[in-house]
C-alpha cells in the first residue's frame, strides 16, 4: 500500500502521453501540414485560387475586336504591336468583371486613358542605359526641334499611341500644325 | 537524511524530464501520423493542374531591357505589393572606363528612371531586372522555423502567409534581397512567379507586360520549350552569385561582369 502513490503517478504519466499528443497536434500542426513536404499543402491551393488581375494578351480582343476593329488592326501593324494594352491603360479586372449569374463580362469602370508625355517617357526618354537601337528622344529638345510648344499632352498631338510611326501615314506636317 | 535528499532529487528529476519525454514522444507520433494521412489527402484534393509536369525557369535578356518599369508596375497591381516594397525591381548600371560603377534603382523603377548625370565618361550602361531566383537549394527555406517557406514540385519558392510568423530570418538569409516583411500583414512576402497565373496557363505579370520581351518564362519539362533551349545551349547565359551554390532558376542572358 505504501507504493500506491507511485503507481498513480506512473498511470498519470502514461495517460498524459496520448492526451498531450492530441492537444499539441491539434494546436501546433495545421490539418494539411506534411502532405507534400514540410509545409501546409492547402497553401499551394490558396496561391492557385488568388484572383487574377491582369488578363492575357488576348483578353481585350474578346470585346474590342468588334468595338474597335480599326484601332486594333492599326496597333497590330505598328511598332507598338508588342506592347500589351494593359501597360498604358489599366489591368482588365479593374475595367470589367464576369456577371455573377450569366458569366458574361460586365463593364464596371471606364478604362484609364493617359495622354501625358510622362507615360511615353517611361520607354522613350533618352537614357544612356537603354539599348542604342531602341527609339528614344530627349523629350523637351525633340519638341523644340519640331517647332512645337511643350505641353502635358504634346506627344499624342503628332504620334498615334497605338501606331506611333509618322512615316507610314505622312501626318508629320499635320501634327506640327496641330501642335502649334 | 541522505536517502531523503536522493529521493527528492529523483522526484524533481522525473518531474522535469517527464514533460520533455511527453513532447518527444508526441512529436514522433505526429510525424508517423502525418505520413499515413498523405495518400488520403491527395485523394481528397485532386488537382486539375499537375505540378509534377512542370519545372519552371526564368530568363532575363539584359541586352533587351529598356528600363521602362512596366514589369514593376504590373507586379505591384497583380500582387497588391505595398508601396516602396518590391517583388521585382530594375537596377541601372552606369560603368566608367576605369571600372567605376554607379548603380541605382529609384523606387525600384516603378516610375522608370530619370536621366543620370555622371561625372565620368560612360563606357557602358545597362539595366538589370531582378526578382526572386527560385533557387533549387535555397537558404530561405532552410532557415524558416515554422515551415512557412517551401519549394513546390514545379520548382517555385512560396511563402505561406497564414503560417509565417514574420521573424524575418528568410529576409536575411536570401542572398539576392528578394524578400521583404509586408508592412501591414507582418509576414514575409516575395515573388511567386504569379503562381495564380502560371497554373492557369497564363504568363507572370512581369513577363506579359514587358514590351521588348526581355523577360521570359520557360518550362524544362515541356518538349521543345524555347526558353529552356536557350538556357541549355547558350554560352552567354549565367546566374547571379553562382559561388553560393544556391542553383538559381532565374537565368541572365548577356549579363555584364559588373553585376553580382
Amino acid at each position: 500500500m505504501e507504493h500506491t502513490k507511485h503507481i498513480w503517478r506512473a498511470v498519470l504519466i502514461i495517460l498524459l502521453v496520448p492526451i498531450s499528443y492530441v492537444v499539441i497536434h491539434h494546436i501546433a500542426v495545421p490539418e494539411s501540414f506534411g502532405v507534400y513536404g514540410h509545409y501546409r499543402a492547402d497553401s499551394v491551393k490558396e496561391f492557385m485560387d488568388t484572383p487574377v488581375i491582369h488578363g492575357d494578351r488576348e483578353s481585350c480582343q474578346s470585346c474590342h475586336e468588334k468595338q474597335n476593329k480599326e484601332l486594333l488592326a492599326n496597333k497590330a501593324k505598328g511598332k507598338h504591336a508588342t506592347v500589351p494594352c494593359e501597360n498604358c491603360h489599366d489591368a482588365v479586372s479593374f475595367h470589367v468583371k464576369p456577371d455573377s449569374k450569366t458569366g458574361e463580362l460586365v463593364k464596371i469602370e471606364k478604362m484609364v486613358i493617359v495622354r501625358s508625355y510622362r507615360l511615353c517617357a517611361y520607354c522613350h526618354e533618352y537614357l544612356e542605359a537603354r539599348p542604342n537601337a531602341f527609339p528614344q528622344v530627349k523629350c523637351k529638345e525633340h519638341v523644340i526641334s519640331q517647332d512645337a510648344e511643350f505641353s502635358e499632352e504634346v506627344c499624342v498631338k503628332c504620334h498615334d499611341p497605338h501606331n506611333p510611326s509618322l512615316k507610314e501615314e505622312g501626318k508629320k506636317d499635320e501634327g506640327k500644325k496641330d501642335a502649334k | 537524511m541522505q536517502n531523503r535528499e536522493t529521493e527528492m532529487s529523483r522526484r524533481s528529476f522525473l518531474g522535469k524530464t517527464g514533460g520533455l519525454a511527453v513532447l518527444v514522444v508526441a512529436g514522433g507520433v505526429t510525424t508517423v501520423f502525418a505520413d499515413s494521412k498523405q495518400s488520403e489527402q491527395i485523394k481528397k484534393n485532386p488537382q486539375a493542374y499537375d505540378w509534377s509536369q512542370h519545372d519552371y525557369v526564368y530568363l532575363v535578356d539584359t541586352d533587351k531591357c529598356i528600363g521602362c518599369g512596366s514589369c514593376v508596375r504590373a507586379c505591384q497591381k497583380e500582387n497588391h505589393v505595398p508601396p516602396h516594397r518590391f517583388r521585382t525591381w530594375v537596377e541601372r548600371y552606369v560603368v566608367s572606363h576605369d571600372g567605376h560603377t554607379h548603380i541605382d534603382s529609384p523606387d525600384g523603377a516603378r516610375n522608370g528612371f530619370p536621366p543620370v548625370v555622371s561625372d565620368y565618361n560612360v563606357a557602358k550602361a545597362f539595366f538589370v531586372p531582378k526578382l526572386c531566383n527560385h533557387c533549387t537549394h535555397t537558404p530561405c527555406v532552410q532557415v524558416c522555423p515554422v515551415g512557412a517557406s517551401y519549394r513546390t514540385k514545379d520548382g517555385l519558392i512560396l511563402v505561406d502567409e497564414k503560417r509565417c510568423i514574420g521573424c524575418g530570418y528568410c529576409v536575411q538569409a536570401c542572398p539576392y534581397g528578394s524578400r521583404f516583411i509586408h508592412p501591414e500583414l507582418h509576414v514575409a512576402s516575395k515573388c511567386t512567379l504569379c503562381y495564380h497565373r502560371i497554373t492557369k496557363g497564363m504568363l507572370p505579370a512581369c513577363v506579359q507586360s514587358c514590351p521588348v520581351q526581355a523577360r521570359m518564362l520557360g518550362d524544362r519539362k515541356k518538349n521543345g520549350d524555347k526558353v529552356a533551349e536557350i538556357i541549355a545551349t547558350s554560352k552567354v547565359v549565367r546566374v547571379l552569385k553562382p559561388e553560393l551554390l544556391t542553383e538559381p532558376n532565374c537565368y541572365y542572358k548577356n549579363l555584364s561582369k559588373e553585376v553580382y
